[in-house]
C-alpha cells in the first residue's frame, strides 16, 4: 500500500501521553506509551469519541465515551470484538516524527 | 488520560459489561447498536448501565409488554449511557456527547417511544432535549398506567402485604411513584400498609443520595411491625441498596416490575439480590464459577466488578 510520509515535528513535542495533531485534514492522535510512539485516529470508531481523552492502561487506549479499548499492540484491535481504531505507521528520523497516511 | 480518579470510564463501564454479562436471566437480549436498517420498532426500552446489575428489571419490563402484546427493542450496554456517569465526573463536554449519541442513536428504530427505567437517565436526557426528539421519552411507567385496563383483565390475585418505598424529590419521581402506587393497587389480593418512613431521598437511592442507614433501618422495622412481606421500589438503584435488608429484617425487597409479573404469572430470578445475600465476595464467586469459566472471564477481574458493583 502506498503511503505518504507525513511530518508530524520534533519527537521532544511528545512526551509521554496523548497529543492531538492536525496533519493536513486529518486528525490523529500521538500518543507516547511505555517509551514509544504510536499514532491513531483521534475520532473512535464507534462514535467519534475524543480519543485524544483516552484512558490509557499500559498499550491499550480506551474511549471515554463508552470505554471501547484498543490494544495498540495489536494495531488498534478492539478488545470486545468491535471495530478497530485505526493505527498509522510512526517513524522518527534524526529527531523527526513521520506518520504513513494513505493519500 | 491521568484522571486522578478512584473509578475510571473504563472500570465503570467494564464492570457493567462483565457483570451484566454473568447476572443475565437465560433468554435476555438487548442491542447495543441498531442498525441503519433496522426495521421500525414502536416501544424501545432503554436500558442503562446501572440496571445492568439488576438484568431481570428490563428483562421483566419486556414480558409485562409482551403480555399484553406489545413487542419492544431493549437497547443497552455502555454503548447508550445517557451520559450521567460523566456528568457525575463533572466532564460536561463527554456528558453532552454522549447524551447525545444515545438520543439520536435511538431514532434509528423509528420509535413511538422510548421507555425509561431510570431516573437518572431521565433527568440527563432532559438537560439535553430530549423533548425535542421525534420520539416520546417517557418512565416505562406512563406505558403500564396507558395499558392498565389490559394488564388487569390479565392480573391475578398477589397475596402479598407489602410498603411502598417511593422518592418525590421532584415532579417526575412524584409522577413515577403515583404511577406505581396506581399500578400496585390495581393487583387483586395485594394489601398496601400505611408506613409513613418509606420516603427515600433524592431522585432514587444508591448511587449520588442513597438513603442515610437509620432511616433504611427505621423503613425496615416499620414494615417489620406493620407485618409486611415485602418493601416494594420504584426504581433499580434503590432494589440494590436495601435488598441486602432482607439478611437483618427479615422483609423482602422488590422492584415492583416484580410484583406486576406475580400477578400476570410471569417467572423470574433475581440474581443481583441472590448473590447480594450471599453477603460475600468469595461466595459469589464460586456461585458465579461456570458462567466466569465459560466467558473466559479473569477471575481477579470479576472479583473486584463484584466488589464494585455488587458489594458497594
Amino acid at each position: 500500500m502506498l503511503h505518504h510520509w507525513i511530518d508530524a515535528g520534533r519527537e521532544a513535542q511528545f512526551p509521554d501521553g496523548l497529543h492531538p495533531v492536525l496533519l493536513g485534514r486529518t486528525r490523529v492522535v500521538i500518543a507516547r506509551l511505555e517509551g514509544r510512539l504510536y499514532a491513531f485516529d483521534a475520532l473512535c470508531p464507534h462514535a467519534q469519541g475524543p480519543m485524544e481523552k483516552s484512558e490509557i492502561e499500559g498499550l491499550i487506549v480506551s474511549c471515554p465515551l463508552h470505554a471501547w479499548r484498543y490494544d495498540l499492540q495489536q494495531g488498534g484491535k478492539e478488545l470486545h470484538g468491535y471495530r478497530d481504531l485505526a493505527t498509522y505507521e510512526v517513524r522518527v528520523t534524526d529527531g523527526q516524527v513521520f506518520l504513513a497516511i494513505e493519500p | 488520560m491521568a484522571t486522578g480518579r478512584a473509578f475510571t470510564y473504563t472500570t465503570m463501564f467494564e464492570t457493567v459489561r462483565g457483570i451484566g454479562s454473568l447476572l443475565a436471566p437465560d433468554g435476555f437480549e438487548y442491542v447495543t447498536e441498531i442498525p441503519l436498517d433496522a426495521p421500525a420498532s414502536q416501544l424501545v426500552i432503554h436500558l442503562s448501565c446501572m440496571a445492568h446489575y439488576t438484568p431481570q428489571i428490563p428483562h421483566l419490563a419486556k414480558q409485562i409488554l409482551q403480555k399484553i402484546g406489545q413487542d419492544c427493542l431493549i437497547v443497552g450496554g455502555p454503548e447508550n449511557c445517557c451520559g450521567e456517569l460523566h456528568k457525575h465526573f463533572k466532564d460536561t463536554e463527554l456528558e453532552k456527547q454522549t447524551a447525545r449519541i444515545a438520543m439520536f442513536g435511538f431514532r434509528r428504530a423509528k420509535p413511538r417511544k422510548v421507555l425509561s427505567i431510570c431516573p437518572d437517565c431521565d433527568e440527563v436526557f432532559g438537560a439535553h432535549g430530549v423533548e425535542r426528539q421525534p420520539y416520546q421519552h417517557t418512565n416505562i411507567s406512563e406505558l403500564f398506567i396507558e395499558y392498565l385496563g389490559e394488564l388487569k383483565a390479565r392480573m391475578r390475585p398477589v397475596k402479598l402485604r407489602i410498603v411502598t418505598h417511593f422518592h418525590t424529590l421532584n415532579a417526575a419521581r412524584q409522577r413515577d411513584a403515583d404511577n406505581m402506587l396506581t399500578i400496585l393497587r390495581a393487583i387483586p389480593g395485594l394489601d398496601i400498609l400505611p408506613a409513613q418512613h418509606a420516603l427515600g431521598p433524592g431522585i432514587h437511592c444508591q448511587t449520588l443520595h442513597p438513603m442515610p442507614q437509620p432511616d433504611q433501618a427505621r423503613m425496615f422495622i416499620e414494615a417489620r411491625e406493620l407485618g409486611a412481606d415485602a418493601i416494594v421500589v420504584p426504581y433499580h438503584s434503590c432494589y440494590r441498596q436495601h435488598c441486602k435488608m432482607e439478611i437483618q429484617h427479615g422483609v423482602t425487597v422488590h422492584h415492583y416490575f416484580n410484583i406486576l409479573a406475580m400477578a400476570l404469572g410471569i417467572s423470574f430470578s433475581e440474581p443481583f439480590k441472590e448473590m447480594r445475600l450471599l453477603d460475600s465476595v468469595d461466595a459469589v464467586v464460586e456461585a458465579l464459577r461456570p458462567r466466569i469459566e465459560k466467558l473466559g472471564y479473569d477471575e481477579k477481574l470479576v472479583r473486584a466488578q463484584i466488589t464494585r458493583a455488587i458489594f458497594c
